[in-house]
């Protein structure tokens, strides 16, 4: 194995900037209320130390095809 | 003009119902599967799951747990090479219970002690011996345990009470006496390429995990909720689409992978794992009338109508209900007209 994740099933989760959160939600034309959620309290949301409000990128691999899903990190 | 590139350019064009499409493409092969539930998967003995149209039901309802959990051990690569190290490990994993390896169990209540007599035969089977049950037995209960004459378990309890030694008695007969409790029963298999994995018909990954030798980070359980607990959202929507890939695969038949990814995303979407239906992705649903469209009509027109709730006719069921455009395709899009260009012509 290449990668050092923690799991074969767990792709790379990163929590980005404001700035570039805001880019990407502008370049979507959505708000941060439209992303699917991750909730604070979530295993890999933990280990990052995400606080709610903040984005996470999560960099999928789906069928061979990689690609980014972000999402909201609320309260449970 | 720009916009019209986009347009031209994305994989899905905007007001596509995928939802709806993606629904239909997994709904239409579905009359097609099996309604059996039992049926034998693959070579490994142990593999008897829940398949077919069951399974799939049960992934989409977002059961608790699954009806026939599994669980593939991987093993770290110095443990993976030699059956005999695997089986070490199996062996650990392997859940055995008191109630296959014992004959019956004699109550001394004057001496407050339980006579237990192992089936010698079965033992043997189970490649293990009294004085590992006895320890493991007493680990359990709480008890003395220990190994009496021909290999039978003594166990003394501190109390002369009929009730409490019958009690302890039960729980004995119950009780786990090897391996880790919800693994079920695990044996070695060996994969295509010559390496030797664990298959178990149980699920209990955490303390699995734990056990040395085995490969946390490729350990797989069909158990959904299981997956969340321990590895989060993102791997359960993972374990979700392998698993309704899959069941779709045994079955011959074919459905777009992005219908099944859509579906996952979905049920995943607020962080949680959501059923479709009453009680899940419906029961969220915004509109009025969208939920009373549903089920539970009278209920849901009910609790609007006491609670005063406003449905702003957003959707595409409560368009249809009272006739309108629908907000997709082609009713998605509205017209504008520029005042000042308007005038100019």
């Amino acid at each position: 194995m290449l990668s050092k994740r923690e799991h074969e099933l767990v792709p790379t989760h990163k929590v980005i900037s404001h700035s570039d959160a805001n880019s990407m939600l502008a370049s979507f034309g959505i708000s941060v209320y439209n992303l699917p959620k991750i909730l604070v309290d979530d295993p890999q949301a933990k280990k990052l130390g995400a606080k709610a409000g903040d984005i996470i990128e999560i960099e999928r691999e789906d069928f061979g095809k990689s690609y980014k899903y972000y999402r909201h990190v609320v309260e449970r | 003009m720009k916009m019209a590139k986009q347009e031209y350019d994305s994989s899905v064009q905007a007001g596509e119902p995928v939802g709806v499409i993606a629904a239909q493409s997994l709904g239409e092969p579905g009359t097609q599967m099996v309604l059996r539930t039992f049926h034998m998967v693959g070579a490994a003995a142990t593999a008897i799951a829940t398949s077919g149209l069951p399974r799939i039901i049960e992934l989409l309802d977002a059961k608790k747990v699954p009806s026939s959990p599994i669980m593939r051990v991987y093993l770290k690569e110095s443990y993976a090479k030699s059956f005999a190290k695997a089986d070490e490990i199996a062996n650990k994993i392997s859940e055995i219970k008191m109630g296959s390896v014992m004959r019956r169990a004699v109550e001394n209540f004057s001496k407050g002690k339980i006579l237990i007599i192992l089936n010698a035969q079965s033992m043997q089977a189970m490649d293990l011996t009294a004085r590992q049950v006895a320890a493991r037995l007493g680990k359990e209960l709480g008890v003395e345990a220990r190994v009496g004459e021909h290999g039978n378990i003594i166990v003394s309890t501190h109390t002369k009470n009929l009730k409490e030694v019958r009690a302890i008695t039960v729980k004995a007969t119950r009780s786990i006496v090897n391996g880790i409790e919800g693994a079920g029963r695990a044996m070695v298999t060996q994969a295509k390429d010559g390496e030797f994995y664990i298959e178990s018909a149980g699920s209990n990954i955490e303390p699995v995990m734990q056990v040395e030798g085995v490969d946390a980070s490729r350990i797989y359980t069909n158990d959904l909720f299981a997956t969340y607990r321990v590895f989060g959202i993102e791997a359960a929507r993972n374990t979700l689409v392998l698993e309704l890939k899959k069941t779709l695969e045994d079955q011959d038949i074919s459905v777009n992978d992005r219908h099944i990814s859509l579906i996952a995303d979905a049920m995943t979407a607020d962080g949680t794992i959501q059923s479709i239906g009453r009680h899940g992705l419906v029961g969220r649903k915004e509109s009025v009338f969208a939920k009373a469209a549903f089920e539970e009509t009278v209920k849901h027109l009910i609790n609007a109508a006491a609670f005063g709730q406003i449905d702003y006719m957003r959707g595409v069921t409560e368009n249809i209900l009272v006739g309108k455009q629908i907000p997709l395709g082609t009713g998605s899009v509205k017209l504008t007209i520029k005042r000042k260009e308007g005038k100019k012509k």
